[in-house]
């Protein structure tokens, strides 16, 4: 019993933690942490029997819950690239290389820079990248689609990511290395909170990080119209696409020399996630839309989903959840065309597809506002004054009195 | 902040405000000592019970914390609880129920004056709720607290008896429209309105003229406001069509405000009137509020999330902007 129940509590709590709004597990964390491990929560006050959890065993459950929430709200990372700079990663199913996984730390792909690396989902650090190898006749499209929509996104999103990866009958694969070292730990954002933020995460000084806590921080720093740069996941520059291209080609060429086997006829299929991220927990408010693209050049279709998800907890907690599963069958294209043709023509697509689905965001609110939120309540009575209560009184008093 | 009480609350404040009941219970089930404390402090969306005693008539009446006995919710139409309290030692329940002999009956009650004027502001807030919200349930239960007796007497039915001087009560508002499942429209307010009144001792005297007292009311407001659209694909819509549907849309949540304020009371029963003064005024300012977060905020974030507008465009029109200022200047 004891251990069954310890059991569920912990489940219990990874069912809440899955429900955090966007940039604060971190705070979600902490907060159950705090009861789990609060004396008065214990069950032996009830049970008669000790089932303590203790910080390991809540850290061991909550990676478990974490992969799941990290990939599915495509948490963004940090992961150092080739000479000394670095890049933003999406963590997502998309990219997660299969068996690969060590000391509880899953690799995932970045194919843009043709690297792999390990990504630990409490404390959302990088780490330990390698070389990525790259499916050949895939890679022209990835890569065109890729540097295509990284231009669409940092045209419309002010704090945008996106990446692009191949999927296929084969999953991603890395190459072996011969000598695992752990590099330094990349942070998504170094320090401790300082500010009057510290009582907002609380996390007591010396002790390791929690997850989340960097994202939460980066948020907690974007006073909104602070004047202060703002450590947020940073767009590549629209120059910047050619550059990847040729990156990636340079990696497909070292691919070459890896063993491996004779490319086959693929059922090739290319997903592209975005994912944009606002947080100003200082002002009481975070944000983040999702989206997540699969182009099947077999079938020639393009599967969509997006979703939007907004947190206002000044004085209350307001949240927005949107979401918008979609499938477009395109025009005419082919696999065929050139790479960057078709890339174009796809980025074009995910525009158009966006700026509708955004407006008709703004219809519903525009319908929520003006029809569902006025049948509610009224502004004020039919009479356009408010409530003379004397006369509600009397009223009332005058019903009975003719009642009698 | 380590009390577990306190983490509950910030943790309720974070998770889906649309799933404040079930989150509830996952959380009194890792704390059950509080579980108390936590059913009192956080607001829930009003549960609708049907009063079936003969006084009540089968209509329905709202529950919350505050009209809470264990597992049963007392009727302001009948003054009985449901289900009934500690049903193992009444077959005659209902018959005892239906008599005025209710000290008998187990469940907390408000005394004689109280109960009288509960009656009465059902009454007033009935017509409120038909004048702002069409067709809204609502409810009002008062309970006593503590007090000296007042300097004001108010009629009860066992004829004249002394009313309190303080006393603490609910107000509850609930409406639905649309249909909750399937493509449309769908929106639920809840409002529940927790306030304290207490006659200020000496006041009566200030003004002179005889029942001139007044009274100091505290008043604690909150709003729940879940509004959701449903536009689903079908099958066969043309790809025209189908993108410019939203698929779903949901806002949903709470604010709470407070407020304190003195009116007159010449007499008990004014208590009524000033109260519903009060909350007439909270939620014409809070549903200004609400409109503001819930289409304005909320909206504006989205905006921060992605622009319609090519940002590449706007920038370029700045910066032309800048340059056609700076012409001016010379």
């Amino acid at each position: 019993m004891s251990s069954a129940q310890g059991q569920s509590r912990l489940d219990l709590s990874l069912q809440l933690l899955l429900q955090s709004p966007p940039g604060q597990v971190s705070q979600v964390y902490h907060d159950l942490r705090g009861i789990l491990t609060s004396p008065e929560s214990d069950p032996e006050n009830l049970s008669g029997e000790s089932t303590p959890i203790d910080d390991a065993a809540l850290r061991q459950a909550a990676l478990v819950a974490l992969e799941e929430y990290n990939t599915s709200q495509f948490v963004t990372a940090s992961l150092e690239v080739e000479g000394g700079k670095s890049e933003n990663v999406i963590i997502c199913a998309a990219g997660q290389i299969v068996g690969t996984e060590e000391g509880g730390r899953k690799r995932y792909a970045h194919p843009r820079a043709a690297k792999s690396f390990a990504f630990d989902h409490l404390k959302l650090t990088t780490s330990d990248p390698e070389p990525l190898t790259i499916d050949e006749k895939a890679e022209p499209i990835r890569s065109a689609i890729d540097a295509a929509i990284q231009t669409y996104v940092s045209d419309h999103f002010p704090d945008g990511t996106s990446s692009t990866f191949t999927v296929g009958s084969s999953p991603p694969t890395q190459t072996i290395a011969e000598a695992k070292v752990v590099e330094p730990v990349v942070r998504v954002d170094p320090e401790e909170p300082s500010g009057p933020k510290g009582k907002e995460g609380d996390v007591a000084p010396g002790e390791e990080k929690e997850p989340g806590d960097e994202e939460a921080e980066a948020g907690d720093e974007q006073g909104e119209g602070g004047g202060k740069e703002e450590p947020k996941v940073e767009d590549a520059p629209v120059g910047d696409a050619a550059e990847t291209v040729e990156k990636a080609d340079d990696a497909v060429d070292a691919g070459k020399d890896e063993v491996q086997q004779e490319p086959v006829e693929k059922d090739y299929k290319f997903v592209t996630n975005i994912v944009g991220n606002r947080y100003n927990l200082s002002n009481f408010w975070s944000g983040r839309w999702r989206s997540s693209y699969t182009y099947d050049p077999k079938l020639s279709t393009l599967t969509c989903s997006i979703q939007v998800q907004v947190h206002y907890f000044e004085n209350g907690n307001v949240q927005l959840n949107t979401s918008k599963p979609c499938a477009v069958t395109l025009p005419s294209p082919s696999a065929e065309a050139d790479p960057k043709d078709l890339a174009k023509a796809l980025a074009k697509l995910v525009e158009k597809h966006e700026n509708e689905y955004q407006k008709a965001l703004e219809r519903s609110y525009d319908e929520l506002s003006e029809k569902a939120f006025k049948a509610l309540r009224r502004l004020l009575p039919v009479t356009r004054q408010k409530i003379d209560w004397d006369k509600v009184m009397n009223y009332k008093l005058g019903s009975e009195l003719s009642n009698v | 902040m380590s009390d577990p009480l306190d983490l509950s609350l910030d943790l309720l404040r974070r998770l889906p405000p649309s799933s404040i009941p079930e989150n509830l219970e996952r959380i009194v089930n890792l704390i059950p000592a509080y579980a108390d404390d936590l059913y009192s402090s956080v607001d829930q969306p009003l549960k609708v019970k049907v009063d079936s005693t003969s006084r009540g008539g089968g209509a329905e009446f709202l529950c919350c914390d505050y009209n809470r006995d264990g597992d049963s919710w007392r009727s302001w139409r009948s003054n009985t609880y449901h289900p009934p309290i500690n049903s193992e030692d009444r077959d005659d329940g209902q018959e005892a129920e239906a008599e005025d002999g209710e000290e008998l009956v187990p469940g907390t009650r408000p005394s004689s004056v109280l109960r009288q004027l509960e009656i009465k502001a059902n009454d007033a807030f009935e017509t409120y709720s038909k004048l702002y919200y069409d067709s809204a349930l609502s409810s009002v239960y008062l309970w006593d607290l503590d007090s000296d007796p007042s300097s004001l007497t108010a009629a009860s039915s066992t004829g004249v008896a002394q009313a309190p001087s303080t006393f603490a009560g609910v107000v509850l508002f609930k409406k639905e429209i649309g249909e909750s499942s399937g493509n449309g429209t769908y929106g639920t307010w809840d409002s529940l309105h927790v306030f304290e009144a207490t006659e200020r001792p000496g006041a009566s005297s200030k003004s002179g003229s005889s029942g001139g007292g007044s009274a100091t009311y505290k008043l604690t407001s909150t709003v729940m406001l879940g509004l959701r659209r449903t536009e689903a694909e079908k099958e066969g819509d043309s790809e025209e069509v189908s993108a410019g549907k939203v698929g779903s849309v949901e806002i949903a949540g709470s604010l709470t405000r407070q407020s304190e304020a003195d009116y007159p009371l010449p007499d008990f029963v004014s208590h009524i009137s000033n109260v519903g003064k009060m909350i007439e005024d909270m939620e014409a300012k809070m549903r200004n509020q609400l409109q503001e977060v819930y289409f304005g905020k909320t909206r504006d974030v989205v905006g921060h999330l992605r622009s319609v507008e090519s940002l590449e465009k706007n920038r370029r029109a700045k910066e032309l902007q800048k340059e056609l200022m700076g012409l001016w200047k010379k």
